[in-house]
């Protein structure tokens, strides 16, 4: 029986539950996504931090942001006056809690949210100063600080609804999407958005020798799991490169993070105005209408409507609306057609309720599609299409999590939701990849004599780089590193013997 | 031979021969005799909604195809014309079925509604047995997997639901085999005690002949002693249609009618006489399963107390109206006992009934000794000890919600609320056009006397010429009014009331 | 065959390609700790309750249990509940005397057409300084209870005292549970609910949304709420639907101590030095899937005694008709609610156990 070598990657953790490691590492390993905003938020400094947290629309994103517990113990503590000492909060939490609440504290106090002073039993905890007024500012209402958006005085002549608003970021973001995955006929985006894919390493640059664009772009790995992913993570994922280019562009970053979670609280359908916004926002104005985000008539119009892309960023409501619907009596029935569209069966048949291309391209990637009708496309997940998807770089895991995600709500019945023998099947096949592991080393045979063998055994387990022995036949090996050392060896001793 | 020609040559090309006159020989049709039968009746769709009364007159029907007189006029069930149940399903104008299939749902839930809802006194505290048939004939397939696996599980959903809706009452379930009886779970008030006896399926093995007779004599001993006040009833679910008795049936039937016993009867083959007329005689009801839904709900038609009868044998005799000379039958005075609850963290003592130690129990008020799980009666002094909640659980019997009864469209006008009045959704609105073929009755006409069979076949297509309702019971407004508070209520939130709630929220 | 000599493949590996449906599980339970939280808010308005209870506490202390005060801290407790996640659900009814009425929800399918006036606020401007959520819920509640109390003072004037006995409590909680009801059924996908088929666990536990009720309460008990009640608590029960009640102040309400003990809530008694507030967001705030990890105050000794019909008074030991279930805290010959008569027989031995026991 042959055994199983060991994958060469480690199987997908989530990455909250192990933040020891740094972003990269942990992007790396999840293999879904790389850092998110809560990663981001924790490696700013504490200034950027405080100047953030003064404006209410940012103490409510980022509230949003911590874990459940963590918001009710930031709740708990927002209306005392005084420090709250820790045993009276531990008293408070049951045995199950403790361990969440370590977790918790851990969590805000990076964020600079919380503070522990004293030692041991007298402990105690206090929360931000700035911190708690925004909170304060932002449940209460009021005061001065206008960051939920400033709405506009005048009425818009050519005002547009919200149906037209969903149209117009579904189609800005699938323009991105389709170019990505290289569709025809789709419009290359304007430069901005392309220097951006270049950059977060989506797309890179390919020798196209046939044709005349210059400036063509390929899809890299990274490229195809973030067209799994879903549109809250992949308009993150862009968002976060956004802000990493903010700081070479000389951008505050604070404002731009106030922009973005003011962006997350604003209403749909209600146009805002665009003065009495500093630079930075202006610019961000211009960039973020190539995303999809907001909508301006003109470049210099006067005001801006909210698409439903910036309204749900700090929420998990789906952000994009298909326009496919069959009953439109109300809203929900348009909701469950954007959130789950694939039914998986346990033969490996697939069928999708979709008719949009950029969905049927991005199953395309990992599913061999049959028959395609208005409404329904019909395909199996086979070896050849898992494994021409492997090789594109995208893992097992992000194909499982995809159809987890985009399962039909008539899947949600099942429990498990999908089919234990295709999950299963999938990362089996995904292991078939990793069957094998390579090292280069060199191999030492025909040892003269049993005694000889063992000494040059002995010699190359006390330096440790022995990879595998076979004591009949006389063979060893060892690394390359250890190539040398273990020749040596031998030389001396031929020479002495 | 002549070499064949073409068929073109033996049809005239300008002779149109019509297709009838070829085909038969006769000239007329007077020697065929399939034509001449009388048309069959249709036979409706008695499965999946028909009501209390409906297995009843289905069993009527059966019964006139037995004298041979009539088999040409009602015809055998297997000579019926095929069911299409497709022809139910009208396709709307876009060729969506949607809309067809929501009638149909909505109307299955108006049906399950309308029920019985008189205020008759009602034997609350219920002493039931459930006799279950174990003979060979219960690994008959018919109903899938098979009738035995089938019964088990629709058994354990009448457990919990039986004690769910009678919290006071007690279960014992009696099986039988091999011609005999044997008793497979003690007369309790422990769901899981019978729950796990029913799971246990290797000692329930079906075999051999059931035995009517020692079945309903050993449910008998059980029920026998207690007192007059609690409505004794058997359940019997009885899948054999022969039975080997040790003596006259006729006798048990009389010993069971004198201790005022009610045995009622699920079969699932066909009706027997006999099995008929120990329900009936003592005054119970009978049914035959057709197929699993419909033996379900005829399982699940006894989870209500029943009715008890005045002393003239009419059904739902009132409340007030005994006559002072006469006792009645099941008033009586019972003494119960409401225990002290002691949280998990008191103390820990020995508790009575299975002397373990335990901090948490209810003591009982007049001896003060300990019990785990209440309702139950005290193992020290035997007084009855009983929760509030229990006695309240069930006073949605005794005083149930009155029936709320469609609006068809000529009550609906600017002052009704346009909303319904629990659940806030919002009701559709009033077409333009006045309907003037309404019927002023309409409203007034509806399902209360349940005697209407089910007019699905019909129903499917919804009138919207103006009728007041459809034969389904649906209010074309989707408005359904209380007639005590006049408030109106959408169809889910009139389910939902009736069903799980029993609380209307204008009322009170 | 050469067999490589480094460490054996982890079980672990091998095992997780096949146990995968526990990493799902796992996986599910990280999503279930977010799953969105459905609360309903009922508060007591009685305007006699809440009168009395200015006029007796005249201190200047307690000038925060006026209703304008605590309507504050309840617009906040709202807004606290709105900020925790996005998608959390609120519904806000107002119970007063004899009636209740539903001032905010955000259940998808409700009209707002005529609640509480919310419409203007609507077409209204946005304030750039409040989150617009926030100003929705607070608006239309603030409005709403202003309206119902001009309605309910003129109702008074023309109506005799005998309506003052009904709550509009039971009534709000059972339009709450028609809500809820009708929310979990939008929820489940598609197909047609069987009533009889699951149990209520099942139900609760496959929709993402988690629903709980708060009474804020002001007013004793009624008697005559009893029956009604009841009925309520057992249908959240079925549906798992919890019951938490906050007292403000005012004596104990057993049948709201019975009905969070019933349905696995928490019952709390506002003491006098306590800030309302700070009690809402500590022990009322949590959603269920936090709620396991908290220690919630709660009610110990819960009393299950009934209180005969004929005296109302609490007894231990009673005789309950067999026919409508009327609890006495002594024999009598016949019921009065149902007039049925008892057998000689049985009177003679409740007769003759009582001289025994005297003896």
């Amino acid at each position: 029986m042959s055994t199983v070598a060991t994958p060469s990657q480690h199987p997908a953790k989530s990455i909250e539950s192990d933040p020891t490691l740094s972003f990269s590492e942990q992007s790396r390993a999840a293999g879904i996504g790389a850092e998110t905003i809560n990663d981001f938020l924790n490696r700013q400094p504490r200034s950027v931090l405080i100047r953030l947290y003064e404006k209410p629309a940012s103490c409510l994103a980022i509230f949003r942001l911590v874990p459940m517990l963590a918001r009710q113990l930031i709740m708990q503590m927002l209306f005392l006056d005084g420090p709250l000492p820790v045993e009276d909060v531990l008293s408070w939490m049951s045995k199950e809690g403790k361990r969440e609440y370590e977790d918790c504290v851990e969590r805000l106090t990076k964020l600079s949210i919380l503070a522990i002073r004293g030692q041991g039993i007298k402990q105690t905890l206090i929360l931000n100063g700035v911190f708690t007024e925004g909170m304060r500012r932002a449940l209460t209402g009021g005061g001065d600080h206008r960051s939920f958006g400033v709405p506009c005085d005048t009425e818009d002549k050519n005002a547009v609804g919200v149906g037209f608003l969903d149209e117009y970021a579904r189609t800005k973001w699938e323009t991105i999407l389709h170019y990505m995955v290289g569709s025809e006929g789709s419009v290359v985006p304007r430069e901005p958005v392309l220097y951006l894919l270049r950059r977060s390493d989506l797309m890179k640059k390919t020798n196209e020798t046939s044709g005349g664009r210059t400036s063509s772009l390929g899809i890299t790995s990274r490229g195809f799991q973030f067209l799994l992913e879903d549109v809250n993570t992949q308009l993150w994922h862009l968002l976060l490169q956004y802000l990493d280019m903010a700081e070479e562009r000389n951008m505050d970053l604070v404002e731009v993070l106030g922009f973005l979670f003011m962006l997350g609280s604003l209403e749909l359908g209600r146009d805002y105005s665009t003065e009495d916004l500093p630079e930075t926002q202006l610019h961000m104005l211009e960039d973020f209408r190539d995303y999809g985000l907001i909508y301006q008539r003109k470049a210099s119009s006067r005001r801006f409507y909210p698409t439903r892309l910036a309204t749900t960023l700090t929420s998990n409501a789906s952000p994009l609306l298909t326009t496919t619907t069959t009953t439109s009596s109300s809203g929900g029935t348009e909701q469950e057609e954007e959130r789950g569209y694939v039914i998986l069966e346990t033969n490996y048949r697939l069928y999708a309720y979709t008719s949009s291309p950029l969905r049927v391209a991005v199953l395309n990637l990992f599913v061999s599609l049959k028959a395609r009708f208005p409404n329904l496309v019909i395909g199996s997940i086979t070896r050849e299409s898992v494994k021409s998807a492997l090789s594109n770089g995208i893992s097992a895991e992000q194909i499982i999590t995809y159809l987890t995600h985009h399962a039909h709500p008539q899947m949600q019945r099942n429990d498990p939701l999908l089919p234990v023998t295709v999950s299963d099947q999938i990362r089996l096949w995904e292991r078939e990849k990793n069957r094998v592991l390579q090292e280069s080393g060199s191999l030492f045979t025909e040892f003269s004599s049993q005694a000889d063998y063992q000494q040059v055994l002995t010699y190359s387990q006390q330096l440790r780089v022995l990879r595998w022995n076979d004591d009949q036949r006389r063979m060893i090996f060892v690394t390359e590193q250890g190539n040398e050392p273990v020749r040596d060896f031998i030389r001396r001793r031929v020479v002495q013997s | 031979m002549p070499p064949r020609g073409a068929d073109d040559d033996y049809v005239g090309e300008n002779e149109a021969i019509p297709e009838e006159e070829e085909d038969f020989l006769d000239d007329d049709d007077s020697g065929d005799e399939f034509q001449n039968l009388t048309p069959l009746p249709r036979l409706g769709r008695p499965g999946l909604r028909a009501k209390a009364s409906a297995p009843a007159a289905q069993a009527k029907g059966k019964d006139s195809t037995k004298p041979k007189g009539k088999a040409k006029d009602a015809g055998y069930s297997w000579e019926a014309t095929y069911k299409r149940s497709w022809d139910n399903v009208h396709e709307d104008e876009s060729g969506s079925l949607e809309g067809a299939v929501r009638q149909m749902i909505d109307g299955n839930k108006r049906k399950r509604v309308m029920r019985d809802v008189a205020p008759v006194q009602r034997g609350i505290i219920r002493h039931l047995v459930l006799l279950i048939d174990l003979s060979s004939s219960m690994l008959e397939k018919d109903m899938r997997p098979n009738r035995f696996e089938l019964t088990l599980q629709y058994a354990k959903e009448f457990v919990n639901e039986y004690f769910d809706q009678n919290p006071i009452g007690q279960l014992s379930i009696v099986g039988t085999r091999e011609g005999i009886a044997e008793r497979i779970a003690q007369m309790g008030g422990n769901t899981i005690d019978h729950v796990s006896a029913l799971s246990n399926k290797r000692k329930l093995e079906p075999r051999g002949e059931p035995s009517l007779q020692n079945a309903l004599e050993m449910a008998r001993s059980s029920l026998a002693h207690l007192p007059a006040s609690n409505s004794r009833e058997i359940l019997a679910i009885f899948g054999s249609l022969t039975t080997c008795d040790p003596g006259n049936i006729h006798d048990t039937i009389a010993t069971l009618q004198k201790d005022q016993i009610r045995v009622s009867m699920v079969s699932l083959a066909a009706e027997v006489k006999i099995l008929k007329e120990v329900c009936t005689k003592t005054g119970g009801s009978f049914s035959v399963a057709l197929n699993e839904g419909h033996f379900r709900d005829c399982l699940f038609e006894l989870l209500p107390p029943p009715a008890v009868e005045g002393p003239k044998r009419k059904a739902g005799g009132q409340a007030d109206g005994i006559e002072a000379s006469s006792v009645v039958q099941g008033v009586d005075l019972l003494q119960m006992a409401f225990p002290l609850r002691l949280p998990a963290h008191s103390e820990p003592t020995l508790c009575a009934c299975h002397s373990k130690l335990k901090g948490s129990g209810y003591l009982c008020p007049r001896c003060g000794s300990k019990v785990c799980d209440v309702p139950t009666d005290c193992p020290v002094c035997g007084i009855t000890i009983v929760m509030s909640t229990h006695l309240a659980r069930s006073y949605h019997h005794l005083f149930p919600v009155s029936n709320w009864v469609a609006v068809g469209w000529e009550k609906v006008d600017e002052k009704s609320c346009p909303r319904c009045f629990s659940c806030a959704i919002p009701f559709p609105e009033k077409p333009g056009h006045a309907n003037a073929a309404m019927n002023g009755a309409a409203a007034g006409k509806n399902k209360f006397n349940g005697t209407a069979t089910s007019a699905a076949a019909t129903s499917a297509a919804k009138k919207s010429t103006g009728a007041a309702k459809d034969d389904s019971g649906l209010a074309p407004s989707s408005r359904y009014a209380c007639l005590k508070c006049g408030n109106h209520f959408c169809l889910e939130c009139d389910a939902f009331v009736h069903e799980n709630l029993h609380v209307c929220p204008g009322c009170c | 065959m050469p067999e490589p000599s480094k460490a054996p493949a982890k079980s672990t590996d091998v095992a997780n390609a096949g146990f995968s449906h526990l990493a799902t599980k796992a996986s599910s339970g990280q999503a279930s700790k977010n799953s969105t939280d459905f609360l309903v808010l009922i508060i007591d308005v009685n305007p006699l309750s809440w009168a009395s209870n200015f006029s007796l506490s005249s201190q200047a202390s307690i000038a925060s249990r006026e209703l304008e005060s605590v309507l504050d801290a309840i617009l906040i407790f709202l807004n606290a509940h709105i900020a925790m996640q996005h998608e959390n659900g609120l519904a806000v009814y107002a119970a007063s005397l004899g009636l209740a009425k539903l001032l905010f929800t955000t259940a998808p399918f409700a009209s707002k057409g005529d609640l509480g006036g919310s419409s203007e606020a609507i077409k209204s401007k946005p304030d750039a300084n409040t989150y617009q959520h926030f100003r929705h819920v607070d608006n239309a509640v603030l409005q709403g209870i202003r309206k119902m109390a001009r309605e309910v003072s003129e109702k008074d004037q023309t109506d005799t005292a005998s309506n003052q006995a009904t709550l509009g409590i039971v009534s709000a909680m059972s339009q709450a549970l028609c809500q809820l009801n009708r929310l979990t059924m939008t929820d489940q996908t598609g197909s047609e609910q069987s009533l009889s088929g699951k149990t209520p666990g099942t139900l609760a536990a496959k929709s993402s949304m988690s629903s709980r009720i708060l009474i804020l309460s002001a007013t004793p008990d009624a008697s005559t709420q009893y029956i009604p009640m009841m009925n309520c608590i057992f249908g959240a029960q079925k549906k798992g639907i919890l019951i938490d009640v906050c007292k403000m102040f005012g004596d104990d309400t057993v049948f709201l101590q019975q009905a969070s003990h019933l349905t696995g809530g928490s019952y709390f008694r506002l003491d006098e030095q306590l800030g309302l507030l700070q009690t809402l967001m500590s022990a009322y705030l949590p959603s269920r899937s936090i709620r396991e990890l908290l220690n919630l105050p709660n009610q110990d000794e819960v009393d299950f005694r009934a209180a005969c019909f004929c005296h109302r008074k609490i007894v231990d030991i009673g005789y309950v008709c067999s026919v409508c279930l009327s609890l006495f805290c002594e024999p009598r010959p016949q019921c009065l609610t149902c007039k049925s008569k008892y057998p000689q027989s049985t009177l003679e031995r409740f007769a003759q156990e009582n001289q025994n026991r005297i003896k």
